[in-house]
């Protein structure tokens, strides 16, 4: 069976798109990961990431924070992105290869969609509007860049 | 105790802390260019060594207070000089330096004498009295807590006293901290009496349950009868954005009156419920039976009053509403006036006093607060199932809004720390909840829990026993037997702009309140911070951003005002008159948004059926007037101008609505014909007598820039037009990273297809472009 088959239609109406992201980071999780959007810019991005990196090194980064206690067992860092922004995310893993070995693990990633719409006017005033949900699978990419500490 | 050294002792301490002592012989160059690193360390290690202990010398030598090296949350006002505000485990460290310093320890003030120190006698005894009461619980009657002399307090006390010496059977409070429900049926309740040692602090603004916390750290307000929170005294601007973001911030909105309408027929509570808000015909049926609350407008008397939290429970028969404080007395006999005309039985309970609320917003919210909200034992697992899902689950925005919950929790104070929830294999993921939530498949509601909150008796009953911390920490080793005592029913639900509220009793607000501060990713925020975040999310906050309620309106007067005293107050050389708004043939006042002025001018153009083209190129020339002398005609924009100044001097039969603008409404004849162009002003009256439609924006500037409130909105980047509407709150916005603005403007731009608006701040030259979204 193809994968096109499952896909479901959009419903009409307001689409507001939420967030894949529900469960709650650590404190490891919140410093190591970075997401990529479509909005980011990729020089931007690749700066960001840099700097991520550069905090485990300590020929950069002479704080010991980064070098000891939860940190030390930490070996990469995440860069994820998915649907549009696989693209950009899979060339920023070619910009950190040259230097860092980087895996590419791939994906998928249930988000909800909330649709808007708008019910014949019920009220006076203003339009009724109903709110539908529908889960969606999108693919998403995952970059390992392992990091260096010296 | 050792004698106080002379300052010149001291200074010498200072100085000799700041010398490096050195040694001068250096063997290390063997060659005479080649430099052996260990040789010169080791011939080094002398000076190295004295540098590392003058480094500390200075340290302990003086410069800086041991306060000065807390965190800032640690951080107290006056602590120099105060060593309770330090804490514990620094004071005797502070005490030494105080003694040390210039001015050393404060002397102790001699006693009083005479009539004074009788007075603090007579007072002594009047709170002695007043704890055997409290022990004996029982609560001093209105007669004690009158203005009256001491000694007249202290004969109504051992009256009352001695009458409960007698009859000890029934005492008026059922637990040592005087906790008890303060509900007015059919009448307004007391305020709180508090204890009797600050009850004169609290008889005009009413202390809420958490007000010494919050004396203690934030800058408080005096505002709607309450003491309000107003900011934390520390900065916070930038972090509470970050929390605001990520974790979660929480704010006492106990000040939110709250009413409990019980109406007996089942189709008069259908018909009260529409009535009252934006459903005109079908009431969703998850909102009659309490699955839902409805956080939207509040109708009385066909009219938008303000926006409310309403939940209502068919099956109980009771709908709870929380409404902004100055708008209680107002909305509170209108629907009085309502449920006259009902046949059932009505009853409207005043709950001001007996029922406290918390907000919780950011994304953490339920995962922070559910560390600390212990479940008392359900029937129903569904809703210990959607709980823990919430609380293992961020939330940025995907819940939906009036998700409510219901259920009893027990006494947090009895955990030393928070604590997480522990997950279940039972637990379903987020997106599923949300799917199920939206759908009503089951309530969330415990239905025991939520007859106990809206009931007068029942929450009184939650208080039984209710323990102090001391006591708490006393019978600790009966962990278990005590746990289930205590048995606390709220009610948790999501308001329209995304942050949850908390309502319960009253008197277990603060007890909740101490143990969330010691969540983690829990910080707390007051008024201000309310302001602040709603405006990094657009969200029009009330009353600033609604200068078309009477709240708003007052507001905007109130600031004008004050703006103008302090500007009346400036030296001559500080005042540029040449600056634009300041000049004085200015007709719009440059200390608040002159609403009126805009009015005035905007509905004169149409009177004089001139182009604005025309009516500047019009030579001013000779005022001529049509029939007596309150009608100039308007030949020219000077005419304009000069007609928009005396509006207010017309005379009308009927009197004129105080608020001149009034926000668009699709069905209103009117209004519509304003969008169109098609509307007409028929005289200088209905100028007087009709509000200008306008609607809400939020607005982006295209380029860099800044808006700050007050600032004018206008079409066209020219001098020679006036505004079209104004910004109520405008200022960086952290969450974009550059200034953004809500405001009003008129409402006909509605027609105009992707118009760019021109901000420019009050008294300034540059005009910004920017772009605007109707906020709905």
């Amino acid at each position: 069976m193809s994968l096109k088959s499952a896909k479901t239609s959009r419903i009409n109406g307001k689409h507001i798109k939420h967030s894949a992201n529900s469960t709650i980071p650590s404190n490891i999780d919140k410093e190591t990961t970075f997401l990529v959007k479509t909005k980011t810019p990729y020089v931007s991005a690749v700066k960001q990431i840099q700097r991520i990196l550069d905090k485990f090194n300590k020929k950069v980064n002479k704080k010991r924070k980064f070098q000891g206690g939860e940190y030390k067992k930490l070996n990469y860092i995440t860069v994820k992105g998915m649907g549009k922004a696989i693209e950009k995310t899979l060339s920023l893993g070619t910009h950190f290869q040259s230097n860092y070995p980087v895996e590419v693990l791939t994906g998928s990633v249930e988000v909800l969609d909330e649709f808007r719409v708008n019910e014949a006017s019920d009220s006076e005033d203003e339009d009724e509007e109903k709110t539908l949900y529908q889960k969606r699978m999108v693919s998403y990419v995952e970059l390992r860049i392992r990091i260096r500490r010296d | 105790m050792p004698p106080k050294p002379s300052i010149n002792a001291k200074k010498a301490k200072l100085y000799n802390s700041r010398t490096i002592r050195t040694e001068l012989s250096d063997p290390s160059f063997t060659d005479k260019e080649k430099l052996s690193i260990p040789d010169f360390l080791k011939t080094r290690e002398f000076e190295i060594r004295s540098f590392e202990q003058s480094q500390l010398n200075t340290k302990y030598a003086s410069s800086s207070r041991v306060f000065q090296s807390l965190p800032r949350t640690l951080r107290r006002r006056t602590a120099s000089h105060n060593v309770k505000r330090i804490p514990k485990r620094l004071r005797s460290r502070a005490i030494r330096e105080m003694q040390n310093s210039v001015n050393g320890q404060p002397e102790k003030r001699k006693h009083q004498r005479g009539r004074q120190l009788y007075r603090l006698q007579v007072m002594k005894k009047l709170l002695k009295l007043g704890s055997r009461l409290k022990l004996m619980r029982g609560v001093p009657n209105e007669q004690v807590l009158k203005d009256q002399t001491i000694r007249n307090r202290i004969k109504e006390l051992n009256t009352q006293i001695k009458s409960l010496e007698k009859d000890r059977s029934s005492p008026e409070i059922n637990n040592d901290l005087g906790s008890y429900d303060n509900t007015g049926v059919d009448e307004f309740a007391p305020r709180p009496k508090g204890n009797l040692k600050y009850h004169k602090r609290q008889k005009n603004f009413v202390w809420l349950p958490t007000h010494v916390w919050h004396a203690k750290r934030f800058h408080m307000t005096k505002q709607y009868g309450y003491q309000i929170p107003l900011a934390p005294t520390q900065k916070c601007f930038k972090a509470m954005n970050r929390h605001n973001k990520h974790d979660a911030v929480i704010f006492d909105t106990s000040f939110h009156d709250k009413l409990i309408i019980e109406i007996a027929d089942n189709a008069d509570f259908i018909q009260f419920l529409l009535e009252i808000t934006k459903y005109k015909k079908k009431l969703p049926t998850e909102i009659v039976d309490g699955t839902k609350s409805y956080s939207d407008w509040i109708f009385l008397e066909n009219e938008k009053v303000a926006k409310v939290l309403i939940y209502a429970n068919i099956s109980l028969k009771k709908i709870l509403v929380s409404v902004l404080p100055s708008l209680f007395m107002d909305i509170y006999f209108k629907i009085k006036a309502k449920l006259a005309n009902y046949k059932s039985n009505t009853t409207i309970n005043d709950c001001r006093y007996s029922l406290g609320s918390i907000d919780i917003c950011g994304p953490q919210a339920l995962p922070a607060i559910s560390k600390i909200l212990h479940l008392y034992k359900l029937e129903n697992s569904d809703i210990q199932r959607t709980w823990r899902t919430l609380a293992h689950n961020t939330d940025s925005g995907l819940v939906p809004i009036g998700t409510t919950l219901s259920f009893s929790v027990k006494d947090p104070r009895f955990w030393k720390r928070p604590s997480r929830l522990p997950p279940s294999a039972s637990d379903i993921s987020l997106n599923e909840l949300v799917i199920a939530l939206n759908n009503e498949t089951s309530s969330n509601i415990d239905s025991d829990s939520i007859a106990n909150l809206l009931s007068s008796r029942s929450r009184n009953e939650s208080y039984d026993g209710q323990m102090s911390i001391k006591s708490i920490s006393k019978e600790f080793n009966k962990f278990y037997e005590l746990i289930n005592r205590s048995r606390i029913p709220l009610l948790i639900t999501k308001l329209a702009e995304g942050s949850w509220s908390l309502i319960l009793p009253w008197y277990w607000v603060l007890p909740i309140w101490i143990s969330a501060t010691k969540v983690r990713q829990i910080k707390v925020g007051g008024l201000k911070q309310r302001h602040q975040f709603n405006f990094e999310n657009e969200i029009p906050t009330f009353p600033y951003d609604f200068p078309f309620l009477r709240d708003g309106w007052l507001h905007n007067n109130a600031v004008g005002t004050l703006t103008e005293a302090k500007f009346a107050k400036l030296k001559q050389s500080h005042v540029d008159i040449s600056r634009p708004d300041f000049q004085n043939s200015s007709i719009i006042s440059p200390f608040k948004c002159d609403w009126t002025a805009i009015r005035n001018i905007i509905f004169l153009k149409k009177l004089s059926g001139k182009t604005d083209l025309e009516l500047a190129q019009l030579d001013p020339g000779f005022a001529t007037h049509v029939g007596n002398f309150s009608t100039r005609e308007l030949k020219s924009l000077h005419d304009i101008e000069q007609s928009s100044k005396s509006i207010s001097k017309i005379y009308t039969e009927e009197k004129a609505p105080e608020i001149s603008i009034v926000i668009y409404c699709k069905n209103n004849e009117f209004h519509k014909q304003f969008v169109d162009g098609a509307y007409e002003i028929k005289s200088l009256v209905d100028v007087k007598m009709k509000q200008l439609p306008v609607i809400q924006i939020a607005i982006r500037l295209q380029n860099k820039g800044s808006i700050s409130d007050g600032a004018r909105i206008f079409l066209s980047d020219s001098f020679n037009t006036n505004p079209e509407g104004f910004v109520t709150s405008g200022a960086y916005n952290l969450n974009e990273g550059q200034p953004t603005a809500i405001g009003l403007i008129r409402a006909d731009v509605k027609k105009l297809s992707n118009p760019t608006i021109y901000i420019r701040n009050i008294g300034k030259t540059t005009f910004y472009p920017a772009k605007f979204v109707e906020i709905k």
